[in-house]
């Protein structure tokens, strides 16, 4: 008994067996190649030549392509592999604008991966296509009630089924420098509203040394703010038919404080990429940016050794619009689909392999690959003290508490859905992809357009070219 | 006369490796693009729907069209002209040989050689507003009126034009070195004996002899100009400050891969290659290639 | 007098005026730097550490030199696999549009048939044609012929674009080479074969070469068909890898700058060794008159 207690592989197979991960023979099979190396594993699979011929090949897409997460992903794919030599698992990482042009390929080519992450909006949208299919069975599977009711909620549809299961989750918040505050005498904490807000942004200004704010201009990104500050001011672009609903005041009223807001911000904003201010906050050049958790590498790449610390890059308040009750902000919350199309064998491993990924050491893994931004999507995680203790989820304190503090409000949405209810227009993926808001934004705050003229122009392009082409 | 024939033969036998490639990779898939222009279709489903028009129609009414055409008419002239005093200046200034000449002739070959992708990030670099050395450099001037930002709306039409006139005059360059090397020294002998100036012999010898070289490279940077896609996608990503440099291959590429609108992106594809069937016709008609024909 | 005159301006134009002989410098100097600087720009901020990437004002030479950037394009990125795509499918590219270029345009030159002006001529007006105007019908024939996520796909795009052009200048070489060199070898009881291989390929190789390094650079530089062809990253060439880079939770501009140098340099020592070939095959064969 104490020899495979001490094999880390064997004992993970013993408890995937007692778990009914395993089927009999599988196990047998396993435990054959892990004792008696290769030529065991051989003569079983003589045995069953069939079962350890075919390899079932999963291929599983992520929207997580950086370097750290990419080794935790093939540590995990590699120890899964050890146990399940009949699985071959493929996990590609890409950036989201890739994924999402790879899966229309894919879907209309009817060769989708077998899973993929992918947004909340592509969720309604294939769903309502009957592209994908629900995972109840996965979700039930690690067990609801250990998930965050946060990241349930944008899982769960009116049909009562889970139609995705989020990987990991983390809310964006606004960053402060902290060093930047010093005889300015401005105590963020006490802002409530966009004009509290606006009242000390130009004590934060120090143009061209520093400036008051850092957006991305980049469309894709100008979507987001469009989104946040509409829900932030009681709107939505959307009405409940999913019409365009630009023309609301509301809106407009988003449209006339990002005007305002200019003053603050760099002359070049509007080609800045997302990235670009987070390194802009990094480096010292704005006192406060849109941002989130995995800023942390960015600020150890480009800040100045001694001021690597939470206490200069502070969390500061999200403030409301005149006609809106509570702040808003971007839930970032991609969820694993799974494809109709896909080969039922290949899906069936793929969940396998979503089982052997969330548990606890294999997850853990994959979470402290970025520790403050690939949040844990269990509860428990964050009574755990192993979980907490990381010298990373340490450091940065103040912003783990900052993201948990939306998730307990219920105010961190997805991507372009101001109203719960929005998560069931089906075309708001081609309106995320469309440069149609981010035109909007640049025709009113760039080129000094009439905000009304603008964004009646921006609902119908709308209307003609999305909604249109989507009901034609 | 068999030997005629024969002969006839062997040569389009010849061709037809060259002929078959490029009528399988051009001439057909131009004339599938026609015919696609008449329908309305997705460019990644199989279905798709005859409109006749239709989608002429929709850009004739549309002001974002107009607006691209009008931003692709402003970038082609600008960068094209720019690119031919680059050039011309150029090569005159690498004509005669001086130490260091086949250095220099290399180097300013360069920027057409790097991948545009590169060119463009590396400009995007530079300019940058907050890290960048060219705006800080003009910084340092203290000009009253310099924009602090280049990458913006106002004026990132200029970034563009001077990052084209980087990358594309010594295609211009290379085509004016080539041909002045091949003007007779006697011409200039013979004018400096008469006292012209330097710039009487480039205006009275030089430019005449150009004159050829320089209306081709003028017709094939016009027409690449106006159809040059990557160098304004690379710098402006099609929107933010991009929207100000949305030409229409941009404005053509977002219609097909953004919008997914295939019949519409084939329809705007279709409007270019008009345009440059009537660019070269009449430049063919205004100068006609007389010493081509005889050699053909 | 004429004789003196034309005495003296011969004799200054050897020696130079001084001053003369100075604008002439600063005019290649001021050309250096145009071509130059960006290039000089890029190689610095490669070799920058982080914050001196970033640091205001900015340094015109490094404080420290650091290897950083080059160490994560090579060990974090798929840089050499987009490096080995990209050598891959211009390599391709080359060779198809080389032979059935030599092959062609040696059937235009020396055998008369019907339409051969014809064809001349259109050859020209594809070279014209800018790859935009070919973006959905070749995007929507390659995924009918399952040309997509293929570097052979992508190979037989940049041939449509190349091919036109090659033929276009390597027409004009051959019809530089005399006809009698051959009727001669001819008469000597070579046959075409040997015609071809002994005298005129040897003469036309000047032209052969520029008409490689410019088919190579078509497929090197595109971006667009990889773009919207290339959708897999094993097989991603340079310019869209590179322009991952940019969307990546690591982007950087330091490696953005480095892999421009590992892009750029080899090239550069190439070029400045082969533009005499270049302009050579150029000014003959690139344009006429």
């Amino acid at each position: 008994m104490k020899r495979w207690e001490s094999d880390p592989g064997l004992r993970r197979l013993v408890r995937e067996k007692k778990e009914g991960v395993l089927g009999r023979r599988a196990f047998l099979a396993r435990l054959g190649g892990a004792t008696a190396g290769a030529a065991a594993a051989s003569l079983i699979g003589g045995a069953a030549p069939a079962r350890a011929q075919k390899k079932v090949v999963v291929t599983m897409w992520d929207t997580e392509p950086n370097p750290a997460t990419r080794a935790a992903v093939k540590a995990i794919v590699e120890d899964f592999h050890k146990l399940h030599k009949d699985i071959e698992i493929h996990a590609e990482g890409m950036g989201w604008s890739d994924m999402d042009r790879k899966l229309q390929a894919a879907m209309a080519a009817k060769s989708p991966p077998t899973a993929s992450h992918t947004q909340t909006y592509v969720v309604t949208s294939f769903k309502a296509k009957g592209l994908i299919e629900p995972v109840d069975d996965l979700v039930k599977a690690l067990g609801e009630d250990r998930i965050f009711p946060s990241v349930l909620r944008w899982m769960k549809y009116p049909d009562g089924k889970y139609w995705g299961l989020t990987h990991a989750w983390g809310a964006d918040n606004l960053g402060g420098r902290g060093d930047y505050l010093a005889g300015t005498g401005v105590d963020p904490r006490s802002w409530k509203t966009w004009d509290d807000w606006l009242r000390d942004l130009p004590k934060l200004n120090k143009a061209p040394q520093y400036y008051g704010l850092s957006l991305a201009g980049i469309p894709f990104f100008v979507n987001e703010d469009v989104y946040m500050w509409t829900g932030a001011n009681g709107g939505s672009i959307f009405d409940d038919k999913g019409n365009p609903a630009l023309e609301s005041p509301q809106v407009l009223g988003m449209l006339e404080f990002w005007k305002k807001l200019r003053a603050f911000l760099p002359a070049g904003w509007a080609s800045h990429d997302y990235l670009e201010t987070l390194s802009a906050w990094a480096a010292g050049k704005t006192a406060q940016v849109y941002m989130w958790g995995r800023t942390a590498g960015y600020i150890d790449q480009y800040a100045p050794p001694d001021k690597r610390n939470p206490d200069i890059f502070q969390m500061w308040p999200k403030t409301i619009g005149p006609m809106g009750k509570a702040p808003l902000t971007q839930f970032d919350n991609e969820p694993w689909v799974f494809y109709a199309d896909a080969p039922k064998e290949e899906k069936a491993a793929a969940k396998e392999f979503l089982k052997f990924f969330f548990r606890k050491e294999n997850y853990r893994r994959y979470c402290d690959s970025v520790p403050v931004h690939l949040l844990s999507i269990f509860k428990e995680d964050f009574a755990d003290p192993a979980y907490m203790n990381h010298p990373e989820r340490k450091r940065w304190k103040p912003w783990l508490d900052a993201q948990l503090k939306w998730v307990e409000i219920g105010r961190a949405h997805p991507l372009l859905i101001c109203n719960p209810q929005d998560m069931l227009v089906p075309w708001i993926g081609d309106v995320a992809a469309a440069p149609i808001l981010a035109d909007m934004v640049m025709a009113v705050v760039e080129r000094g357009r009439d905000p009304r003229a603008a964004a009646k122009e921006a609902g119908d392009k709308i209307s003609r070219d999305i909604i249109g082409k989507a009901k034609g | 006369m068999w030997r005629r024939r024969r002969d006839a033969l062997i040569g389009m036998g010849l061709l037809l490796p060259s002929a078959a490639l490029v009528f399988a990779f051009t001439l057909f898939p131009v004339g599938y693009n026609v015919w696609l222009g008449f329908y309305a279709k997705h460019s990644l489903r199989a279905t798709s729907t005859w409109v006749g028009l239709g989608n002429y129609a929709q850009l004739l009414v549309d002001p974002d069209f107009w607006r691209s055409v009008w931003l692709a008419t402003v970038y082609a002239v600008a960068s094209t002209t720019l690119q031919i005093v680059a050039g011309v200046a150029g090569a005159l200034i690498l004509h005669r040989r001086f130490p260091g000449c086949d250095f220099l002739r290399g180097v300013a070959l360069f920027p057409y050689m790097i991948p545009t992708i590169i060119a463009v990030f590396v400009w995007r670099w530079l300019m940058n507003d907050l890290y960048g050395v060219i705006p800080y450099l003009l910084g340092t001037l203290a000009i009253p009126g310099m924009p602090e930002a280049w990458l913006t709306h106002s004026t990132i039409m200029w970034v563009l034009v001077v990052l084209s006139v980087w990358t594309f005059f010594p295609f211009v360059l290379v085509n004016v070195l080539a041909r002045l090397q091949t003007i007779p020294p006697e011409l200039y002998d013979a004018a400096r004996v008469d006292g012209a100036s330097a710039f009487r012999q480039f205006l009275n010898v030089t430019l005449p002899q150009l004159r050829n070289v320089l209306l081709i490279v003028l017709l094939l940077r016009g027409i690449w100009m106006f159809t040059k896609f990557d160098v304004p996608w690379l710098l402006g990503f099609g929107g933010g400050a991009g929207e100000a440099i949305r030409t229409l291959p941009v404005f053509t590429y977002q219609r097909s891969f953004t919008y997914y609108q295939a019949g519409m992106g084939a329809a705007l594809s279709n409007v270019m290659l008009a345009l440059l069937l009537m660019a070269v016709t009449l430049y063919f008609v205004a100068f006609p290639p007389e010493a081509d024909e005889n050699d053909a | 007098m004429r004789e003196g005159a034309t005495r003296r301006v011969r004799s200054s134009r050897r020696r130079g005026r001084p001053v003369s002989a100075a604008g002439a410098w600063a005019l290649r100097l001021g050309l250096f730097v145009f071509c130059a600087f960006p290039l000089y720009w890029m190689v610095v901020s490669s070799f920058k550490v982080s914050h001196e990437l970033l640091a205001a004002p900015p340094t015109l030479v490094p404080h420290e030199w650091d290897l950083r950037a080059y160490r994560k394009l090579f060990l974090e990125t798929n840089f050499w696999t987009y490096f080995q795509n990209t050598v891959i499918v211009a390599a391709i590219t080359t060779v198809i549009v080389i032979v059935a270029g030599v092959i062609g345009a040696y059937g235009l030159t020396r055998y008369a048939f019907p339409g051969r002006t014809l064809v001349a001529r259109l050859t020209l007006l594809a070279y014209m044609f800018p790859p935009i105007i070919m973006l959905v019908p070749l995007f929507l024939l390659a995924r009918e012929f399952g040309l997509t996520n293929s570097l052979l796909g992508l190979a037989l795009t940049y041939i449509s674009f190349a091919l036109p052009y090659a033929l276009w200048i390597l027409r004009a070489f051959f019809q530089s080479i005399p006809v009698e060199l051959e009727h001669a070898a001819l008469v000597d009881g070579a046959n075409r074969a040997q015609a071809l291989a002994y005298i005129v390929m040897p003469l036309a190789l000047p032209g052969i070469i520029a008409t490689a390094i410019f088919t190579f650079i078509v497929a090197w530089n595109d971006f667009l068909f990889a773009l919207v062809l290339i959708g897999k990253d094993d097989l991603k060439t340079l310019a869209i890898g590179i322009n991952d880079f940019f969307h990546m939770a690591v982007v950087d501009w330091g490696l953005i700058m480095a892999a421009g140098v590992m892009v750029t340099i080899p090239a550069l020592v190439f070029f400045v060794a082969v533009q005499r070939y270049l302009i050579a095959g150029w000014g003959a064969g690139g344009v006429k008159g």
